[in-house]
């Protein structure tokens, strides 16, 4: 059950990130992710199977529910949106994977909707777009990793201009340009990929 | 220079241009880049991608909500206590059980129906049915041991736990020889079996449903449960076919589909599907990211394909027929004929007979008298081919000698085929279809000791049937033709080559390209070996198959160097005025066509009409092809008031001649519906493009380029009669087998994500339709150039974008010619 002591270890190990121990990420991961699929879980017991949610009110709602706001600056909250956008990726990533892989590797009956807790994915974008735009994202990221984290934190976690701009400490001018330019990268490395 | 540096400098310039006009961006890159080309064309590249990426990935991911079931793990099930969930389909989830109270700790599968059955109805059913589900004992069966409802009131069942994969991939997995699976899948026929005399039909039968253990010992599941859930004799209510839903469409039988009774031969469908799927790794009905209606449709109407795995595609079409009476009565019958087939002994199925099939083929194609002519000049060329060939070979007496026989039996066959399709000679209206199906047989059977006259029949057969349009009778008898040649003359032999030739246009024709290129590049090997007169004409004929195959890339230059090489073997050959010559002259004539030089193709077309004319007269179907592409280039130059009748006659013709299955027909058709669009005559062009996507997965094969075609075709139509979201399914359909069939540059998918661009533009959603035009219009310019029809068909629907979403400036630089690119 919701409860105030479950905002401990995520807000402890933000400190340990503002701190400079790095490893410190691959333990909240975890955190983020299993929330984020508890909160999806969620919103399906109150909501009609189908319907659709924004990655952003995942990643807001987890941030709530995680993270301690009295004891939070500006590089907890960054940091939390930027493994919150990264854990959100996996999710959308994983589950495409496994739809991708029932598709190819067996009849279409054999994997019904109800096998999933969540039927991920952007309603624009197939599970095969998404696996692609996962690859090219992986490598910009090898290009120019601060891009690939602009497009992890718009995209994935749903944060606006301002918002990304805040979170990585940069003026939402640059973020705009660096934005287009990641997109233009991604757009023209999906087409050739088509 | 390091890639990071490089980067920056793309990066800056980017920014740079990004918030400047057009022409600014060009003086920026003038100034910039003087010494660096390649880094112009990067950021001109990735400008261009900028402006055509619309608002991808601009709305953020998001998540749909699906149920997710509580996990049963660790609860109690009447005695069982559930370990872990293992399998989940439509009727609801198996979980593996232990029971409880039992010292031995025995696994069991527990079968927990889903919530929305009609649970006391089912309970009830098991009670009356459990003691002749427990009177099935057998050791290629898992027992059904118990059942009730559970404590939150859902039917459960509990069945004898098997571990194994489930039939196919079992065969998969292992690689399992054909003869292998046939013994296998007959231990599964005898289980059917010895279910069916206890008086149980299982109804549900599938390859999840057999499972294979480790030891190769097969285990049907699910024996009687389909009953249980759908109540007693399949009836015809609605919730029963609702409940009939939950099961697999793909290995369901044409009577269950329709709700009608179901009976032992309801399991032998679903059993031939199986053996189907075992020995030609396809679906008979094509399941293949089709709709579901779709293959219901299929599976009720559609003539399967044979699987092509020689005489097993006798036992197995037989399994498959429509109508249960006429398939196997039981799946003892079909284990036999497989037994029987195993040891090399005749087996009882027969393809359909000759009436039935005659009758069936009247109705599809409607032959009219003149294809008895038809049939008569394929075979008279038949007969003239095979006098050629001996001629030919008179250098070597000898050989001439024998050849000048072979060529004597060979005729006499033909020629007695040819009085038997003569409606005169016996009163009856006998089939082309008919008559060669007997001519295949007899030859068979009557040429057993001449296997270089059957040879020859049967390559003669088979290029009747594809004249026909009959692809998969054609490419059986070439196939035979083929082989028999390959041992009796060697695998490089002109004999060989010629059917291997034939037969790798019939591959052209079924869309099976890959297989068409094997052959006419194995052709060209031998070929090369042998220089004399007599192979050239094969080899023109090769070097046209080559150009056909590039055409079909999109190649069009790659194709034109191939047709003139074959034009000028063929004219030194034969002269001017001959048919070989005139199909060449046609061939190029397309491709002049595809290049926008519209003159030069009318030209060509004209030459070809005259030659085809002359030597055939015009009621041939070589004249309504000539008559047909003249039509269709007058309709590229925008001459419609012209072009339209000379369709129309090159239609009746065609029609007449070929009857109205033929494939030909489909090109006429589509290049008609096209002209009636471009008219206005919207229901006129919907209903031509309807006619052709009847003859799909019949005349028509799936792969075929004319599918994709008509199908974006009767999109346009119907966006024409307001019905946009049909429009959309059409075009993204046709979008999608044209991706899948052509490679990614091919100019015709960008002309199709124009169209589909437009459809959503008329659809209200400028947002998505944008991307498509700008990126589709640039592709078509860099690939097919400005003055192309296709190209200014792109240019007008991105105008159009632009002038109704308030941008007249952009729409004015797409129309002023100095600027051709937005």
């Amino acid at each position: 059950m919701p409860d105030i002591s479950d905002r401990g270890p995520v807000t402890r190990l933000l400190g340990d990130l503002r701190q400079g121990r790095r490893e410190a990420v691959d333990e909240v991961l975890p955190l983020v992710y299993a929330e984020l699929r508890a909160i999806a879980a969620r919103y399906m017991r109150q909501e009609r199977a189908g319907h659709t949610l924004q990655a952003t009110v995942l990643v807001h709602d987890a941030f709530l529910k995680l993270v301690d706001q009295t004891r939070v600056n500006w590089q907890d909250r960054a940091h939390f949106f930027a493994v919150a956008s990264q854990a959100m990726r996996r999710i959308l990533v994983d589950h495409a994977r496994a739809r991708d892989a029932a598709k190819r590797g067996a009849g279409a009956e054999r994997v019904s909707a109800t096998d999933t807790v969540l039927l991920a994915g952007n309603p624009a974008l197939t599970p095969e777009d998404l696996l692609t735009l996962d690859q090219a994202l992986t490598e910009l990221a090898a290009l120019d990793p601060s891009q690939a984290r602009i497009v992890e934190l718009r995209y994935f976690g749903g944060l606006s201009i301002d918002e990304a701009a805040e979170a990585l400490n940069i003026s939402p001018a640059t973020l705009k340009r660096e934005w287009a330019l990641a997109r233009a990268w991604l757009h023209r490395r999906l087409a050739a990929a088509q | 220079m390091t890639d990071n540096a490089r980067w920056a400098e793309i990066k800056a310039l980017f920014g740079e241009a990004l918030e400047l006009t057009p022409a600014d961006r060009t003086r920026l890159l003038d100034a910039r880049c003087a010494a660096d080309p390649n880094l112009r064309r990067e950021v001109e590249s990735l400008l261009a991608s900028h402006d055509a990426a619309g608002d991808f990935i601009e709305t953020p991911a998001s998540v749909t909500l699906a149920p997710e079931d509580r996990s049963r793990a660790g609860d109690l099930i009447g005695p069982y206590r559930i370990e872990r969930e293992i399998g989940r389909g439509g009727m609801g989830a198996v979980y593996l059980a232990v029971r409880a109270d039992d010292a031995y700790r025995k696994r069991v599968a527990v079968k927990v129906i889903k919530r929305g059955m009609d649970t006391d109805e089912i309970v009830a059913r098991f009670r009356r049915e459990r003691q002749t589900l427990a009177n099935l004992d057998h050791p290629n069966i898992a027992r059904l041991l118990d059942g009730g409802t559970t404590d939150d009131g859902l039917p459960y069942f509990v069945m004898e736990y098997v571990e194994g994969e489930p039939l196919d991939r079992y065969c998969e997995s292992r690689a399992l020889s054909i003869r292998e699976r046939l013994r296998l899948f007959r231990t599964v026929c005898s289980a059917v079996q010895f279910a069916h005399r206890n008086l149980v039909v299982h109804r549900d039968l599938k390859p999840d449903n057999i499972l294979v253990t480790a030891d190769g010992t097969p285990k049907l599941l699910d024996f009687g449960i389909a009953k249980l859930l759908t109540g007693a004799d399949g009836g015809t209510v609605a919730p029963t076919r609702a409940a009939e839903r939950m099961m697999t469409l793909d290995y369901a039988s044409p009577e269950q589909l329709r709700g009608e009774a179901v009976s032992t031969a309801t399991d032998v469908f679903s059993l031939g599907v199986m053996l189907y799927e075992l020995v030609s790794g396809r679906h008979p009905f094509r399941r293949d990211g089709r709709p579901a209606y779709a293959i219901e449709v299929a599976i009720c109407e559609d003539e399967p394909l044979r699987p092509g795995a020689g005489e097993i595609d006798l036992i197995v079409l037989m399994a498959i027929r429509k109508e249960p009476s006429r398939r196997y009565g039981a799946a003892n019958e079909l284990d036999d004929d497989l037994r029987r087939h195993l040891e090399g002994l005749p087996v009882a199925a027969h393809a359909d007979s000759v009436g039935y099939r005659a009758s069936k083929f009247v109705r599809r194609h409607k032959v009219g008298v003149a294809a008895s002519a038809l049939i008569a000049a394929s075979l008279v060329a038949g007969i003239i081919g095979v006098s050629t060939q001996a001629r030919i070979a008179a250098a070597e007496r000898d050989r001439a000698r024998v050849e000048a026989d072979k060529a004597r039996r060979v005729s006499a066959v033909l020629e007695q085929m040819l009085r038997a399709a003569d409606p005169a000679v016996d009163g009856k209206d006998v089939t082309v279809a008919a008559v060669l199906g007997e001519a295949s047989r007899r030859a068979r059977i009557e040429l057993a000791a001449q296997p270089d006259v059957r040879a020859a029949v049967r390559a003669a057969i088979g290029n009747t049937y594809y004249s026909l349009g009959l692809y998969d009778e054609a490419a059986a008898e070439l196939q035979e033709a083929l082989s028999l040649s390959e041992s009796l003359h060697g695998r490089d032999a002109v004999e060989t080559t010629d059917a291997r030739v034939k037969l790798a246009y019939v591959h052209l024709e079924q869309g099976d390209v890959e297989a068409a290129e094997r052959g006419f590049a194995r052709a060209m090997t031998s070929l090369e070996a042998a220089r004399a007169r007599d192979v050239r004409d094969v080899r023109s004929r090769v070097i046209n198959a080559m150009g056909l195959m590039a055409a079909r890339r999109g190649q069009s230059d790659a194709a034109i160097a191939h047709y003139r090489e074959a034009l000028d073997i063929t004219r030194a050959l034969y002269g001017d005025m001959d048919l070989r010559v005139a199909e060449i002259t046609n061939n190029l004539a397309v491709q002049a066509q595809a290049k926008a030089n519209l003159d030069e193709a009318e030209r060509l077309y004209r030459d070809a009409l005259r030659v085809a004319q002359t030597l055939q007269g015009e009621r041939h179907p070589g004249y309504a092809t000539a008559l047909s592409n003249l039509a269709g280039v007058m309709h590229s130059q925008g001459r419609l008031i012209e072009a339209r009748p000379l369709y129309e006659q090159a239609l009746a013709l065609r029609t007449e001649l070929l009857g109205a299955d033929h494939s030909d027909l489909a090109f006429t058709e589509f290049n008609y519906a096209d002209l009636l669009l471009q008219q206005g005559e919207f229901e006129p062009a919907r209903a031509v493009t309807a006619r052709i996507l009847a003859r799909r997965g019949r005349a028509l094969p799936e792969r075929h380029p004319i599918v994709p075609a008509a199908l974006i075709n009767q999109g346009r139509a119907r966006l024409g009669l307001g019905d946009g979201a049909g429009a959309e399914r059409d075009i993204r359909e046709g979008l999608m087998l044209r991706r899948a069939m052509m490679p990614p540059d091919h100019w015709l998918i960008a002309n199709t994500e124009s169209i589909l661009g437009e459809c959503l533009m008329v659809r209200g959603r400028v947002k998505e339709a944008e991307p498509l035009l700008v990126w589709s219009y640039q592709r078509l310019l860099a690939n097919r150039g400005p003055a192309h029809e296709r190209t200014r068909d792109a240019r007008a629907r991105l105008v159009r974008l632009y002038e109704t979403t308030g941008r007249p400036q952009l729409a004015a630089g797409l129309r002023s010619p100095a600027t051709p690119r937005p």
